[in-house]
């Protein structure tokens, strides 16, 4: 009986053994894994980037989602980085940095075409930019403002916002009448307050994906997206007085095969695989010419396009970076008080 | 858990003990590794230096917002635990009432829920409990409401959610014991002159209180901790423990903290216990203390 028991344990053991034990080849790997966001943005990627990058080296693309700084830190403390590449968004990246989750970037590697500015960051590729916008059930009164989301008179029923205090409490501003241009430093007390007003008619997202569900199973009359909600498919959109923000790509600490990365890189960086990805999902590379190359029907739904930029609201990655974790944790009290 | 009874045999128990204990050893290595391991681990994490020396947990203790989590999370467990009792007792009590070939179909309709994905059982509520959804439906074509109710994005839809996948912890145990309870107990108790309702508070109900104790316990706890059901039905506006802690590790990269509420969630799952066995104990050494005068 004992024999059997030390038995069953040997190759039990055994087992957790091989388990760990998988080797790769990262001299000549065949394929590149990347972290990002997913859903219509994941399928922009395949298109525009990925493809080419696999006709130009041979390597296959795989993209994993979710990406959070939790799963990015448990990599890198475990020593145990399996991806190339991560996206993050803009506040993300410099909280990143700041915990020593990622490397800096050999921009001469990259060897980029150009870029706007804030794209490129030492630590950090820019490689798209979107915003959070309105939309409406095809059945209500239209959205366009945060002050229309808001008015739950005009419109009485559920609204849906993202659980994320970086989104919310922006929006909770903006529908308080802060204009788009003072919106930072954003006024912590002023938002809250705001959301105050319209907390028991609020439902909490963590995935974009979630909100076309929630205007088809008439769950909320109005949700605050990006990328999943469109006109085709017969909601009222209004792109007009969005929050944008960029999305970041980084390399984390002790990634395998930056070199591989940085082709990656290199391919988001060309105008015509960016055109490609915004036919798929309307969400703008870093290019600066990319509204040249575009139908005047995706520029209107760009979150860079000149006549949405006026109305728009931009995300300061740096007071979150310094106000952040304050923001959060005011978010999190506020959540529990009054939902 | 099981239901109260004094152990077999005890000749030649030494050598028998010897045999069992090797016979844990598979068990304890995958313990070992699997949960004690990473757990001792995790211990410095919580314990990270601050200004007090007692790591993440002057946080914890001294932010009111990580308590009253803890607080709403325990009520909602109790709400799940008393539900629980208040419905399972009379059906594990129906249950064990039927004929064998009865029982066992009432059992497989208890059980089988359990071969089914709790994702699947959890989205399945989003589709009955929706504004649009087949209850609501239902309720208004009847004439009940003229509104929809809303279910979903509340305590209301998590508790039904929770109850509903938990609810056979309960009511099984609660059945295993009913069933070995000997019904010439009652028949005796009633023809020495007691009503129904005496002898069923006196005699039966008694006899099933310690498994009544650890299975209310245990559906307590299993509450404490239980994720996947309040992430989905909650629509982020109730706040437990368990969604607390992905949002300290996954979005606010917060691990000392997460840590320490981890290991504050152990203790007093342990605490818990120990009083669900106790208690259990000492309603046993009461009956028969009242058995033997």
């Amino acid at each position: 009986m004992k024999k059997i028991a030390l038995f069953i344990t040997a190759a039990m053991l055994a087992v957790l053994a091989a388990c760990g034990g998988g080797t790769s080849d990262s001299e000549n790997p065949a394929e590149i894994r990347i972290l990002e966001s997913g859903g219509t943005s994941g399928e922009s990627i395949d298109a525009g980037y990925g493809k080419p990058f696999t006709d130009a080296t041979g390597v296959k693309l795989v993209r994993e989602q979710p990406g959070d700084l939790g799963k990015l830190k448990a990599m890198v403390q475990a020593n145990n980085v399996t991806i190339e590449l991560m996206e993050i968004g803009g506040p993300g990246v410099e909280q990143a940095r700041a915990d020593g989750l990622i490397e800096d970037l050999d921009w001469d590697k990259i060897n980029p075409d150009p870029m706007i500015e804030d794209a490129k960051l030492p630590y950090a590729f820019g490689f798209q930019s979107f915003a959070l916008y309105l939309a409406a059930r095809e059945d209500v009164k239209p959205v366009e403002t945060w002050q229309e989301f808001w008015d739950t008179e005009r419109q009485p029923g559920k609204r849906a916002l993202p659980a994320y205090a970086r989104y919310i409490l922006p929006a909770a501003a903006l529908a308080d009448g802060v204009k788009p241009d003072e919106l930072y430093p954003l006024d912590i007390d002023r938002a809250l307050k705001s959301l105050e007003k319209i907390k028991d008619d609020v439902i909490l997202w963590e995935a974009a994906s979630q909100t076309p569900q929630f205007l088809d199973s008439k769950e909320a009359v109005y949700v605050a997206t990006w990328d999943n909600v469109f006109a085709e498919d017969g909601y009222q959109v209004s792109y007009e007085n969005g929050i944008w923000n960029i999305s970041y790509f980084v390399v984390p600490k002790g990634s395998q095969n930056p070199e591989l990365a940085y082709k990656l890189l290199h391919e988001m960086s060309k105008v015509e695989n960016q055109v490609t990805a915004a036919e798929v999902v309307p969400i703008a590379g870093p290019s600066p010419e990319i509204l040249e190359h575009l139908p005047a029907s995706i520029i209107s739904r760009l979150s860079t396009s000149p006549d949405l930029q006026k109305t728009q609201a931009a995300t300061d990655r740096l007071w979150w970076a310094e106000n952040g974790e304050e923001a959060e944790a005011r978010w999190q009290d506020f959540k529990l008080k009054n939902f | 858990m099981s239901a109260p009874q004094v152990s077999g045999s005890r000749v030649g128990g030494v050598r028998h003990r010897h045999e069992n204990s090797s016979l844990l050893i598979p068990g304890l290595v995958v313990l070992g590794l699997g949960f004690l391991i990473p757990l001792a681990l995790l211990l410095p994490d919580s314990l990270k230096p601050d200004d007090f020396g007692f790591g993440a947990y002057t946080r914890l203790f001294s932010e009111s917002i990580y308590l009253r989590i803890v607080g709403n999370t325990a009520r909602l467990g109790l709400i799940a635990a008393i539900t629980c009792l208040i419905f399972g007792y009379p059906l594990a009590l129906w249950i064990s009432r039927l004929g064998p070939r009865a029982k066992i179909l009432a059992l497989v309709a208890v059980i089988l829920p359990f071969w089914v994905s709790i994702l699947v059982r959890t989205y399945s509520w989003i589709v009955i409990l929706g504004q649009e959804g087949m209850l609501n439906k239902s309720l208004m074509k009847l004439g009940v409401i003229g509104e929809p109710i809303s279910f979903l994005y509340r305590e209301l839809g998590v508790m039904i959610g929770t109850i509903n996948i938990l609810a056979p912890f309960f009511i099984l145990p609660m059945v295993a014991t009913m069933s070995s309870i000997d019904q010439r107990l009652t028949d005796a108790a009633l023809s020495l002159g007691a009503s129904r309702t005496q002898a069923f508070w006196r005699v039966y109900f008694p006899l099933t209180v310690p498994s009544l104790i650890s299975s209310f316990f245990l559906i307590f706890i299993l509450t404490l901790g239980f994720y996947v059901t309040p992430a989905i039905l909650g629509g982020g506006r109730v706040p437990m423990l368990a969604t607390l802690l992905e949002y300290l590790v996954s979005v606010a990269v917060d691990w000392p903290l997460a840590a320490a509420l981890s290991f504050f969630l152990l203790l007093a799952t342990l605490v818990l216990f120990l009083l669900a066995a106790l208690l259990a104990k000492v309603s046993r050494i009461n009956r028969w203390r009242e058995k033997n005068g």
